[in-house]
């Protein structure tokens, strides 16, 4: 299946974060230079990836985590958002 | 009318489309507008026959318009209400093909281009993409071979570069293996996590931890009734059907067969509702007569509420015994293996 690459790393970016209780800003920074990476890797055009992980920044910076969910989560709820948006927005 | 590089997949996606919209009640016609690769109209022609569905080729026309125009008659005469133009393949870079192209585009007016992109496509899906777009404004993305091997950057790139939605991925060598693309889906499978954010934000919506939490204190302090089992059943209601829920999750997808019938759910509500108030906090209680009472009540029979009442007492036994351990909910859960799931029933 495609996206074999992209797909494990993304998944092991993401179980690292997700067990996570608290995410400084340094933690946050450290995920998406491995996002970045995992997406440039799976030949995601360079300024695409870019836009990318700058809307998740702003996104994960200052947002409230909902009661139900860890950081960690509230995090990879982000990511996963972003990357709905970027393979196109659900339509009917 | 599809466009897209040689080699990208565009005759055989006409060929999955056809089928597809069939199946949605349509009635389409493949027309080959391939004029330049030698047997390109035969290998439509091979495609239609497969599934059944009309082709219209002209092989002494040079004038793809022309083939197009009289395609378009063709479909109105046969009553075919969707036309699937086949282009041939061309680089974005050829000036002359291009113009072919748009010069379709004004002649017959389609509904819809679409772009085939190839998902091995690398960093140049991007440009592919940018140019047919200036060049015919295409409607949508069809992503082709995205079965094989391939990081599918393409994938992620063209969406964002054209302001288009990926419409269909095809995802294998037969004629039926084409899918309507969900986004949602797809980035959850990449982020290779079922669809367990689905599962969060459902419960998000349908209930909080508040609530949980006193629901587990209730749990620890006396015994598991009836009462508690309905809410907790109408509380797992609330959030979809457990069936779509459970296949949510990762891992579980994996027990396909693991077949639980949603209406059980409904069954039991209704037996736990024909209850007395007694009868739900002791089930020691429930004689020959009574199951008859309840079997009426329910509209189901004694043999369901004996089944039901088992289990339930299973499970009041494994309550007994999360509530001696400390570990709690978690290490209980840690304790269900993929064998007692499977035994599990209602």
């Amino acid at each position: 299946m495609a996206f074999e690459g992209l797909s494990s790393r993304l998944q092991e970016i993401t179980r690292k974060i997700r067990g996570k209780a608290r995410i400084t800003e340094s933690d946050l920074k450290e995920m998406l230079r491995e996002v970045k990476l995992a997406l440039l890797e799976a030949d995601v055009n360079y300024k695409i990836v870019k836009d990318f992980i700058e809307t998740i920044r702003e996104k994960a910076l200052g947002q409230d985590v909902l009661k139900s969910l860890t950081p960690g989560q509230q995090v990879v709820k982000i990511v996963k958002d972003e990357l709905v948006e970027l393979l196109g927005r659900n339509r009917k | 009318m599809l466009v897209g590089l040689q080699g990208s997949g565009k005759t055989t996606t006409a060929g999955k489309l056809a089928n597809l919209l069939r199946k949605q009640g349509k009635n389409p016609l493949l027309v080959a507008c391939d004029i330049y690769r030698p047997a390109a109209i035969k290998q439509l022609q091979v495609v239609g026959k497969q599934l059944n569905i009309p082709v219209y080729a002209n092989e002494n026309s040079k004038n793809v318009v022309h083939i197009a125009k009289q395609a378009m008659s063709t479909a109105i005469s046969k009553l075919n209400d969707v036309v699937i133009l086949d282009t041939a393949g061309r680089l974005h870079i050829d000036e002359e093909l291009m113009n072919e192209l748009k010069n379709l585009k004004a002649g017959i007016k389609p509904h819809e281009i679409l772009l085939v992109v190839d998902s091995m496509t690398g960093q140049d899906a991007v440009n592919i993409a940018e140019k047919f777009n200036e060049a015919l404004g295409i409607d949508g993305v069809v992503l082709t071979k995205l079965d094989g091997d391939t990081r599918g950057g393409s994938a992620l790139s063209v969406k964002k570069v054209t302001g288009r939605p990926i419409k269909f991925a095809a995802t294998g060598e037969k004629l039926s293996d084409l899918e309507i693309f969900h986004p949602d889906r797809m980035a959850s499978r990449i982020l290779g996590m079922g669809d367990i954010l689905s599962v969060i934000e459902k419960a998000e919506e349908s209930f909080d931890l508040e609530q949980a939490e006193k629901m587990e204190k209730q749990l620890r302090k006396k015994e598991f009734d009836l009462d508690d089992y309905l809410s907790q059943i109408r509380q797992i209601k609330k959030m979809g059907s457990f069936s779509s829920i459970l296949k949510m999750i990762p891992g579980m997808n994996a027990l396909k067969d693991v077949e639980i019938d949603d209406k059980e759910f409904i069954k039991i509500e209704a037996i736990i509702c024909s209850m007395t108030k007694k009868e739900k906090r002791d089930t020691r209680l429930l004689n020959a007569s009574r199951r008859q009472r309840i079997a009426k009540g329910s509209g189901t029979t004694v043999q369901d509420i004996n089944k039901f009442i088992k289990s339930f007492e299973m499970t009041q036994k494994m309550m007994k015994k999360m509530k001696s351990n400390k570990g709690g909910m978690k290490k209980f859960m840690k304790g269900i293996d993929e064998n007692s799931l499977k035994n599990f029933k209602f």
